[in-house]
């Protein structure tokens, strides 16, 4: 193949070309909503589960590991997918609810993770309460925040 | 001119360049087919792109099948983002200064 420079038209040719190849293979439409829902609910539920007793503490914390569970079996399904073709595409992942206002992204991310480190500190330490806010401000962080650095 | 990349001025380099801005990672054989490049020609573009720090590669397996994955860095997204726009200007230019 040629090494010498190309014309305008050629080059935007080809690269447009080259581009719709590897856009062409998409996630599936359902899979970052699905996953991303999933996820924060598998984390909520669990999360809500610890600020209750007996039977629905049980119940909440089965259900969340539950979902979790079908969150990681179908992630992994369909990753697999995605490393057998060659390409992983570019939406993959979700970049939450606040992919579209990146500023305000920003600045929820930073808060969020430290609230979540902070009550994961105290639940460690003997809180049970603690472990609890831990999930559900880890949860709203991937609700809002998603999986991955918003589009550019 | 500004955003225009050398780097990026040849066949090879630009296809593999935009196919990964596609993407978030191919694997080296589903990039050279794709671009209708030999491996060897492949491999000595990403060679050149690795080392300018606009591609990123990097090696695992599917199944026990070994694969090189290669992803765009965000050096090189700027990089091909600009030198496509530079690229559309020019394109803008040389149709207005046709004759007729």
């Amino acid at each position: 193949m040629s090494d010498h420079p190309l014309s305008p038209q050629d080059t935007l040719r080809a690269a447009e070309s080259a581009h719709a190849a590897a856009a062409a293979s998409s996630a599936p439409r359902w899979y970052p909503a699905t996953s991303l829902a999933l996820f924060t609910g598998a984390v909520a539920v669990a999360g809500v589960a610890a600020f209750t007793d007996g039977a629905f503490r049980r119940i909440g914390s089965v259900t969340g590991i539950g979902l979790f569970a079908v969150w990681v079996v179908v992630s992994l399904a369909v990753w697999r997918v995605w490393r057998r073709r060659g390409v992983i595409p570019r939406d993959a992942a979700s970049p939450g609810l606040l992919a579209s206002l990146p500023r305000v992204r920003r600045i929820v991310t930073v808060p969020l993770l430290v609230l979540a480190v902070v009550a994961l500190v105290l639940g460690l330490a003997g809180h049970d309460w603690a472990l609890g806010a831990a999930s559900l401000f880890s949860a709203l962080s991937v609700l809002l925040c998603g999986f991955r650095r918003a589009p550019r | 001119m500004s955003g225009f990349d050398e780097l990026l001025a040849t066949l090879p380099r630009l296809k593999v360049a935009a196919f990964l801005s596609g993407c978030e990672q191919a694997d080296f054989t589903t990039v050279a087919e794709a671009c209708e490049l030999s491996r060897p020609t492949l491999s000595k573009t990403v060679v050149t792109l690795e080392e300018a720090g606009y591609v990123r590669v990097r090696k695992g397996h599917v199944g026990r099948r070994p694969r090189t994955w290669l992803s765009l860095t965000e050096e090189g997204t700027a990089a091909f983002d600009g030198h496509m726009s530079a690229v559309r200007l020019l394109a803008e230019h040389a149709a207005q200064d046709l004759p007729g």
